[in-house]
């Protein structure tokens, strides 16, 4: 609701430094693209366009996650970045279709800024080890207050800076980069549109590589079979789930106490 | 010497919220672990300033595990400290960052986080964003509970906790429970979540209908409809997943493929999203 850009952007940028302590805890932090959807399209008029491009980067990334720390792209910003633009082109364009706006504002800004922020991260990554050998030097003198001080000085400036920043500068110029966009001919628009809603197959592919579709292609079948031929809902599947896991613990109780009893058998 | 409560609560709300604040190259969770860790050592060694030093050294170390079960760990540690017995829970840490992580990470990363986010996402794509902003920060505030109790269970219980947790039966067959209930839920979601992938092409061609000529446009889409369900939403899915493990493909490159693909079908209509 704010047609104050710059207010705006300051407003998206103090949210993302904040957030992106919470995104480095790795626990706390869940689910920062769907969040930073719907904060920027609260602040910028639009929530439904922002829970759209949220969820399409969600979906897109639900297999990556940062085993051990590696790298992975910062769909958070692209999030906030791409909810920003999606909406500066509907206002720019009033008769542009809001499926459209999103799938190209995706392509166009989301996903390129999402793989610049494994740069920027890896940048700030290196400034906090830098400044983590002060907090080692304080440890080889026993000096508690260093520690704690350079602490304090990493976390602030190594966490929301590398991405806060990008935010408030992409948001403040967003008219120009919503002018570029518009220089791009519609056969581009038209395939990024439809890439941007082919873009869930990649991360369902990405998680689905990491189950043992061996060992488990039952229970896919039985969520398969409850979504395409019963009126299941969502919420529906859920109770299903608990149900059939339920009565797998059991029969595996079952079958345990069976055998304990046997080899008790065989002993006596 | 015991902790007191006041300076636990510390501890526990520095290593939820801090531990990775200061994750680095060369000692990744280790300078957060041993600020966390402060107000513990302050107290312990308070009349020992090389103890203190030394503990500070000690606990400054490369760590890292995931970041789920770290309270689990200091927790243990904690209880070892304050027994005086700080070597062994260094060894415990070292011992245990290993095993704690794989099964952590593979947890929160394939099942908890996904179904959640799913869950989430559903909520977001029928328009319902407080529902979805509900669900996530219950999430977000179901870890720090977890992490919470697992810092008290790990400080409370000791060494008997790192051995109740790697005890086979109890740890694996949960994993395995919970990992079956993210297999149907993501079985039912990937379907419907993709419903809209279909397959675009068209023909018509001339039939009679009560004698009359007449042009009927048979949609491609309909005849796998009437096989099954969702089946091109899920054979793409799967040939993703084919090229993925037997291809080696990196998300980068699927990434190309995905946009190499969407230009094909601009101009061939193969693949259309409804």
């Amino acid at each position: 609701m704010m047609q104050n850009l710059f207010l705006a952007a300051l407003v998206l940028a103090v949210f993302v430094y904040f957030e992106q302590m919470l995104i480095s805890t790795m626990t706390i932090g869940s689910n920062p693209p769907i969040l930073g959807g719907i904060v920027a399209g609260l602040v910028l008029g639009d929530i439904q366009l922002g829970l759209y491009i949220g969820t399409v980067l969600t979906l897109m990334s639900l297999g990556m996650y940062t085993f051990g720390g590696a790298a992975i792209p910062n769909y958070f910003l692209g999030s906030v970045l791409g909810t920003a633009v999606a909406i500066l082109m509907m206002r720019a364009n009033p008769a542009l279709a809001s499926s459209e706006a999103i799938n190209i504002a995706i392509s166009t800004v989301a996903i390129p800024a999402s793989m610049v922020g494994i740069a920027l991260g890896s940048i700030s990554t290196i400034l906090c080890t830098a400044l983590v050998q002060i907090m080692v030097k304080g440890a080889e003198e026993g000096n508690l207050k260093k520690i704690n001080r350079s602490f304090w000085l990493n976390c602030l400036l190594t966490n929301g800076p590398h991405m806060a920043i990008p935010v408030f500068i992409g948001i403040l110029f967003g008219n120009q980069l919503v002018s570029l966009i518009q220089m791009i001919p519609s056969v581009l628009l038209g395939i990024f549109d439809l890439a941007g809603g082919l873009l869930p197959l990649m991360g369902f592919a990405l998680l689905m590589s990491m189950i043992n579709i061996k060992r488990y292609w039952p229970f896919l079948l039985a969520g398969y079979f409850l979504i395409a031929y019963t009126s299941s809902t969502i919420i529906g599947l859920t109770f299903a789930a608990a149900a059939i896991c339920a009565i797998y613990a059991m029969i595996k109780n079952e079958v345990m106490k069976q055998n304990e009893e046997v080899v008790g058998d065989e002993i006596d | 010497m015991k902790l007191t409560k006041e300076t636990l609560r510390k501890i526990k709300i520095r290593h939820i919220f801090g531990i990775q604040q200061t994750w680095s190259y060369d000692r990744m969770m280790g300078s957060g672990y041993c600020w966390a860790m402060l107000p513990g050592i302050e107290q312990i060694y308070q009349n020992d300033p090389e103890g203190l030093r030394k503990t500070c050294v000690d606990n400054i170390q490369f760590f890292n595990t995931s970041a789920i079960f770290s309270p689990l760990i200091t927790g243990v540690h904690l209880a070892m400290m304050e027994a005086d017995q700080e070597e062994i829970g260094q060894n415990i840490k070292t011992a245990m960052m290993g095993p704690l992580a794989g099964v952590g990470d593979t947890l929160a990363g394939v099942i908890i986080n996904p179904v959640t986010t799913l869950i989430a996402c559903q909520f977001a794509l029928t328009g319902n964003w407080l529902l979805s902003l509900g669900l996530i920060l219950l999430v977000r505030i179901g870890w720090i509970i977890v992490q919470s109790k697992l810092f008290d269970f790990g400080y409370t219980k000791g060494v008997e906790a790192i051995e109740s947790t790697t005890k086979n039966s109890l740890m694996t067959s949960g994993i395995e429970l919970v990992t079956m209930f993210g297999a149907v839920i993501l079985g039912g979601f990937i379907p419907s979540m993709l419903s809209g992938i279909q397959i675009g092409l068209e023909y018509t061609s001339a039939i009679s209908l009560e004698g009359q000529q007449a042009d009927k446009i048979f949609r491609v889409q309909e005849m796998f409809d009437n096989i099954a369900p969702y089946l091109v939403p899920i054979g793409l899915v799967a040939g993703l997943l084919w090229l993925i493990k037997k291809k080696n493909m990196t998300s980068t490159q699927i990434l190309i493929l995905i946009f190499v693909l969407a230009s094909v079908c601009y101009f061939t209509k193969i693949l259309i999203v409804a």
